[in-house]
């Protein structure tokens, strides 16, 4: 999956393929030799532990023990009694409802204002900006854990400070923030990677159509909401898929911030399925798990995969 | 109808000058040519008097309003300037229709929903584009986002219209035409214009007065007939008019009889000329004369100087001769006619009441 994160990260980079260069120019019978080598060993350890992990979770194998005798559906009635599947479902829905929302707007108010601010400084901002996004889940999140501590951590000192005592927040103790806490760090650390998407997607508007916008009268606001905004859809949805395959998958982030707690109550599809096969070696469950994870996955990546070729043909 | 008036405008980007010292009066109602080689600053001028940006010194007024000026302080936004432009990638916004895009303006002035449906219509029928209102820009050609692009800047009836090349990403027939076209809605709009182009034949051809500039400095002002008969430096000679003038270093030997020594031999200047040049006293001279006024004849004649072909280009109605004479390589137009009676070897002679004589150092014109 990460792979397929990474294409749809750089997919607005079309290759090409140099004209007139003649593959076979390079001996065709090495060049055979090595793709099909990586052809074979990406289809046995992709697709084909794939497959095996979706014929495990229909197996009639219990924990540890393999077994291949079909067994129907029981490890998926299993989900759907399991009450922290819920839980998690419900969490992921809401990363999906909170997280992008907050990540692609927050990522539009600072590409217009990086837009704005103009070439003064960019790449200072840029490398600002994108510093969250290049950094590892794991430190980002440490650091996050740090300044959410309700007795020492940055942002309930400055609370304090501001505000008073009173105001103090049990960010990730209190099981009806805890939530909250992790998605207002995910759109930090994400709003950056969007913002800049939009901002190239901003630069490839040509300079004459917003000279042309503004001698028709546009005003700065109508500029961005009619002429600017309007034109990133491509781009908002590359992003889109980006933060929804995410928010499915999230587990990194959230294992080392809160490890599912306080309780269950930051529990995720992807932690669960961790938690449940190698803590709980619940192989099937797990396999089940991962496969409903991915049919979620795959059902918002391939609509966008064959929509944006679509589009290239054109 | 407005006027515009440009003092003294400078414009700097980082350490280079586009523009420099620019004085231009714009006359009310008149078709104004801004012709130069790319890079000239033409459409920086041209940008400064939209507003899209900001000169680094002098004024501008459009009619009776000062609309920028660096040592007042002034500066009106492009919004408030009651103009309309016309861009040559046309600039139409991808994402709207047709109707949005021509509407664009009245929208965003917050036009009553009746009216804006009236002024589109009332455009689209002048333009011819009718038909095209619900396409999208992607879908149409060259020619129709011309007409788009130009119904939009048009539906405010603005005084001002400024255009920026507008034809050069058309395809050579259709430009010939919208040429045509553009005049016709200039006058129909009683409107004036400021165009923007490198192609000296739509400068000769459209405008009313023509502007030429060269690395930043207007060169010439003046009516399309006076700049090619009366080029005010070698510059502008050389720039408009297509073959080029012909031109060649002389040095002035004797100053009383006009004798010239070109490279191609000795050449005696018409009494006329030489009286002027010998008041002026410059004896490095470069001398210019345009294809159509290189005659060639067969036979020789007194003053007539030896040449060879080299090539020819046939052009139809006409042809265009190159020839040698002595090192030296000139231009000539002749008829298909003149051609075929002629061999290898021919005599050619100047028209001696359109030669041109310029001061070497300074590239002014004398005569």
């Amino acid at each position: 999956m990460e792979a397929l994160l990474n294409e749809i990260i750089f997919l607005p980079i079309i290759h090409k393929v140099p004209p007139g260069r003649n593959m076979s120019s390079y001996g065709s019978i090495p060049l055979t030799i090595i793709l099909m080598v990586s052809l074979v060993t990406a289809f046995f350890f992709i697709y084909g532990l794939i497959g095996w992990n979706v014929l495990l979770s229909f197996t009639k194998s219990m924990g540890l023990i393999t077994s291949y005798e079909l067994a129907g559906s029981i490890q998926y009635m299993k989900a759907g009694s399991d009450p922290v599947f819920q839980i998690s479902l419900k969490n992921n829905l809401m990363l999906i409802m909170l997280f992008i929302p907050g990540s692609i707007g927050l990522g539009l108010l600072l590409a217009v204002l990086l837009d704005i601010a103009g070439s003064k400084g960019e790449t200072l901002y840029r490398t600002i900006y994108l510093l969250p996004f290049s950094l590892s889940f794991v430190i980002t999140a440490s650091m996050w854990a740090w300044m959410y501590n309700y007795s020492y951590g940055v942002v309930n000192t400055l609370l304090t400070a501001l505000l008073g005592r009173a105001f103090q927040i049990n960010w990730l103790g209190d099981p009806n923030i805890a939530l909250y806490s992790v998605i207002l760090a995910l759109i930090w650390q994400f709003s950056g990677y969007t913002a800049l998407v939009f901002l190239a997607g901003i630069k490839s508007i040509p300079e004459s159509q917003i000279n042309a916008a503004r001698i028709d009268g546009a005003s700065a606001f109508q500029l961005y909401t009619k002429i600017v905004i309007p034109q990133l859809k491509p781009w908002i949805l590359s992003a889109f898929v980006v933060l929804m395959v995410f928010a499915l998958k999230a587990f990194d982030f959230i294992y080392v911030l809160t490890n599912g707690g306080p309780g269950v109550s930051t529990y995720v599809l992807a932690l669960l399925m961790f938690r449940r096969a190698f803590f709980e070696t619940d192989f099937p469950y797990g396999a089940a798990l991962a496969t409903i994870l991915f049919t979620m996955v795959i059902s918002v990546v391939v609509p966008y995969l064959l929509l944006s070729s679509r589009g290239r043909e054109k | 109808m407005v006027n515009v008036c440009i003092k003294d405008l400078c414009k700097k980007f980082g350490k280079t000058e586009a523009v420099k010292d620019f004085n231009l009066e714009i006359k009310s109602g008149e078709f104004f040519v801004l012709l130069g080689p790319s890079g000239s600053g033409k459409s920086t001028v041209l940008n400064c008097i939209a507003g899209v940006i900001k000169p680094t010194k002098g004024e501008i007024w459009i009619g009776d309003k000062l609309v920028v000026s660096a040592e007042k302080g002034v500066f009106i936004p492009p919004q408030e300037r009651n103009l309309g432009m016309v861009f040559q990638d046309f600039a139409l916004y991808p994402h709207m229709s047709v109707f949005d895009n021509i509407t664009f303006p009245l929208k965003v002035r917050k036009f009553p929903e009746n009216e804006v449906r009236m002024r589109a219509e009332q455009i689209a029928e002048i333009l011819g584009i009718k038909h095209l209102l619900n396409r999208k820009p992607g879908q149409l050609s060259g020619g129709e986002k011309q007409r788009v692009g130009l119904a939009r800047a048009l539906i405010r009836n603005p005084p001002l219209l400024l255009m920026d090349e507008p034809l050069s990403n058309l395809d050579a027939k259709l430009r010939v035409m919208m040429r045509v076209e553009l005049k016709r809605i200039q006058r129909e709009f009683k409107t004036t214009v400021v165009y923007v182009t490198h192609d000296q034949v739509e400068a000769l051809s459209m405008g009313d007065r023509i502007g030429i500039m060269s690395a930043g400095t207007l060169q010439q002002v003046g009516e399309p007939i006076e700049i090619y008969e009366k080029p005010i430096n070698t510059f502008v000679a050389g720039f408009i008019g297509s073959p080029p003038m012909n031109m060649f270093n002389c040095t002035l030997t004797d100053l009383e009889r006009g004798v010239l020594k070109c490279d191609f031999g000795e050449y005696i200047l018409p009494k006329s000329v030489a009286e002027v040049i010998f008041m002026k006293a410059v004896k490095e001279l470069i001398l210019g004369v345009r294809p159509e006024h290189v005659k060639i004849v067969s036979k020789h004649m007194p003053g007539a100087l030896e040449a060879k072909f080299i090539y020819v280009e046939k052009l139809g109605r006409e042809l265009i001769a190159h020839l040698k004479i002595g090192e030296s390589k000139i231009t000539s137009i002749i008829s298909p006619e003149v051609h075929s009676s002629l061999k290898e070897t021919v005599w050619i002679l100047f028209d001696e009441n359109k030669i041109h004589v310029f001061d070497k150092s300074s590239g002014q014109t004398i005569v």
